[in-house]
């Protein structure tokens, strides 16, 4: 089966002057039908990589959507091998890169090497550790590096600007700006340095920026995606989580990809030119147009 | 008596932990949110390693409120009642029962909490607690020190420690019962770095373990090593000689690192640490991880875990709940891999024999994780010779169990 690889379709995204979008679900959560029923409607609904939790006992990042979610989840016996069967069945379904969003532990469980090789066989193009810094278990990051497994790297607003490039060194996909500090899912404000932030990522790496964490809404979208004031940047695109497992769960799988029809359509419409708080970027020209 | 860099540095195994690495184990496996307060912390915690001014007020507090130096106390009571007539070793308690709050937790708590304040510049404090003693600790040392104070407990915990809960109401702290996964202290710990994830600008995560990220097994075991500096000077005032061995129970293991430290380069000295066995090892539900010969990552560390084949952690089973936890600390996991330090365990059983026996005989009510310890002894003892001198840490006091352990009793056939 193909493998599609995060990196070059964000890139694309990016060099068509838009805004990427990274929908975020919980595996086999509610139940595999509803699932598979929204995963094969994603790429339709405009989103560019899948970003496929797999659910972990303690996930101390997780906000409460994502930890009910990851419980229901494992008592449903979702795990990583059966994540990976999920992928080699349907991932051409779903006509996007996949990307494991995974607590380390489940990884080091499995078999780092073993791990890898059956991810490259499911098509997997990526993973995202949450909590891997790259200083730890070089040999993960090898074995993923060495089967082109792309990895993706969450940078905090905490993060100091010191430590950029390490975390960009390590990655080989995207770069994951958190938009605040806290866990997934919360909706408060997004961090006052959030675009500086992006602006500091650029300059240490080729790679797309996306921002995640908090974004509930189209209009949360454009705001993040139009990009910061002065010496802030916009990002080259958005992931959006909790807010979706929720709709998920109380409105179902075409609600879902609607509303998500409707970020894409706002990114597309309103993200570029809008006036609202935090569009002032760089003359005036759409997300990812400052690299054309 | 307080930890000071010089102590450390003739210890072989400060240097590696100094980085935050126990051979294989240990490290720092945290999001990225989390990654400049640590680094922070680690900072701070150098430049006060050189401070003699922290380490005086340290002392000073230890000393004046803390009640330091605990005594060591020899029991005379359990050498005739558990010993061959003829062989009977010698034994001594290590009372940090007797320590203000009621177990050893304080020490690392006031350490902390000075660091906090003195050192960090943070306010807000937030900490877990399994059995309740680390967050009456906590509280204890943020009422002492005037910071806000939150301990996340989970919800089985406090219905098992609700005296500990009103304990850490009436000195000011926020209490907050964690729902989710088990409601225990795995889950507290999960919460409470929630909250430091979100909250990292303003607040100071007080850890109560030598678990983590680095560099808190460092931080917490310097803090807790009082304990076995206090220990060695007794005993050698006592008996002329070092002890034969040193029992301690092993939850996260900061009672029992904070004992066995001082004495790890005294090779002739047997160390032996007692996991909770819960309804048997063979059963599934236990807390005894050096049991099953899992390493994997939880909570920022690299470490010994009870874990299924899937990588999910499991849920663990304790009468104790400060033993009811899935992972061990990283310096616990190279102390068993390098065999310096035996690992054991004792059951939810042979632990309330212990507790009741302990009492009576000694007019010492043990808490239910010390119990384990003394547990143990009784093995020890019935197979030892005179020339044995064994020393147990009594960790903390009984009162906080008297009622679920009456409860227990109660149910029993």
């Amino acid at each position: 089966m193909s493998r599609l690889l995060p990196r070059s379709v964000l890139q694309a995204r990016r060099d068509a002057g838009q805004s990427a979008i990274i929908p975020y679900f919980t595996a086999g959560y509610p139940d595999w039908d509803a699932f598979d029923a929204v995963a094969s409607g994603l790429k339709r609904a405009g989103a560019d990589v899948f970003e496929l939790g797999v659910p972990f006992s303690d996930p101390l990042a997780d906000g409460k959507t994502i930890q009910r979610a990851s419980q229901a989840a494992l008592e449903a016996g979702v795990s990583l091998r059966v994540i990976l069967e999920k992928v080699r069945e349907r991932g051409d379904d779903w006509g996007l890169p996949v990307v494991l969003m995974t607590y380390v532990n489940p990884i080091v469980a499995y078999g780092i090497e073993r791990f890898c090789d059956d991810a490259v066989t499911a098509g997997v193009g990526g993973v995202l550790m949450s909590d891997l810094p790259p200083e730890e278990i070089p040999e993960l990051w090898k074995a993923l590096a060495d089967r082109e497994i792309e990895t993706a790297v969450l940078v905090a607003p905490t993060t100091r600007a010191e430590r950029i490039p390490a975390l960009a060194a390590a990655a080989t996909g995207f770069l994951y700006c958190v938009s605040r500090t806290g866990v997934t899912g919360q909706g408060h404000s997004f961090a006052s340095n959030l675009h500086a932030q992006v602006a500091r990522i650029h300059d240490q790496s080729e790679l797309p920026v996306v921002v995640g964490f908090g974004i509930r809404s189209p209009e949360d979208a454009v705001r993040v995606a139009a990009g910061g004031g002065g010496e802030g940047e916009s990002p080259d695109g958005v992931v959006l989580g909790a807010r979706l497992i929720e709709m998920l769960e109380t409105d179902g799988a075409d609600a879902v990809l609607e509303f998500l029809s409707g970020v894409r359509a706002a990114l597309d419409d309103g993200g570029v030119t809008s006036g609202g708080p935090g569009s002032g970027h760089g003359g005036g020209a759409g997300p990812g147009a400052r690299r054309d | 008596m307080s930890p000071s860099p010089s102590d450390n540095d003739a210890n072989p195994l400060a240097s590696s932990s100094d980085t935050g690495r126990f051979g294989p184990y240990g490290g720092s496996f945290i999001p990225e949110t989390l990654s400049a307060a640590l680094d922070e912390l680690v900072l701070a915690y150098e430049a006060v390693r050189g401070e003699p001014e922290f380490w005086s007020e340290f002392d000073r507090l230890l000393a004046r409120f803390v009640g330091r130096p605990t005594p060591l106390y020899r029991v005379e009571q359990l050498e005739r009642a558990w010993a061959e007539p003829g062989k009977a070793p010698r034994i001594y308690f290590k009372r940090e029962d007797l320590a203000h709050t009621g177990a050893h937790k304080i020490n690392n708590s006031l350490g902390q909490a000075l660091l906090a304040q003195s050192k960090l510049g943070k306010k807000r404090i937030i900490a877990e607690t399994g059995a309740g003693q680390h967050g009456v600790a906590t509280a204890t040392a943020c009422a002492l020190l005037g910071l806000d104070c939150v301990i996340y407990m989970g919800l089985e915990d406090t219905r098992r420690q609700a005296l500990n809960v009103f304990r850490m109401k009436l000195l000011g702290a926020e209490v907050v019962a964690v729902e989710s996964g088990s409601q225990t202290l795995k889950d507290a710990i999960n919460e409470a770095m929630r909250d430091w994830v979100t909250n990292v600008d303003d607040t100071h995560y007080i850890l109560g373990s030598v678990l983590g990220p680095h560099p808190f097994p460092t931080i917490v075991r310097d803090f807790q090593s009082v304990i076995g500096k206090e220990a060695r000077a007794q005993i050698l005032d006592a008996e002329g000689r070092l002890p034969t061995h040193l029992v301690a129970c092993v939850g996260g293991g900061s009672n029992a690192i904070g004992l066995f430290h001082p004495f790890l380069a005294d090779s002739d000295v047997a160390m032996i640490a007692v996991e909770a066995g819960g309804e048997g090892v063979d059963t599934g539900r236990h807390a005894a991880r050096f049991a099953e010969k899992k390493v994997g990552v939880l909570h920022g560390t690299k470490t010994y875990l009870l874990e299924d084949e899937n990588g999910q952690i499991r849920e663990t089973h304790s009468v104790s709940a400060g033993l009811d936890y899935p992972a061990v600390g990283p310096e616990h996991a190279q102390l068993h891999d390098e065999g310096r330090v035996e690992y054991v365990s004792a059951t939810d059983e042979e632990a309330l024999a212990a507790f009741q026996d302990c009492a009576r005989l000694t007019g010492i009510i043990p808490a239910l994780e010390s119990a384990h310890a003394v547990a143990h002894l009784r093995k020890l003892a019935a197979c030892a010779s005179d020339s044995d001198l064994i020393l147990v840490n009594m960790s903390g006091r009984g009162d906080k169990d008297v009622q679920s352990v009456a409860r227990i009793l109660e149910e029993a056939p």
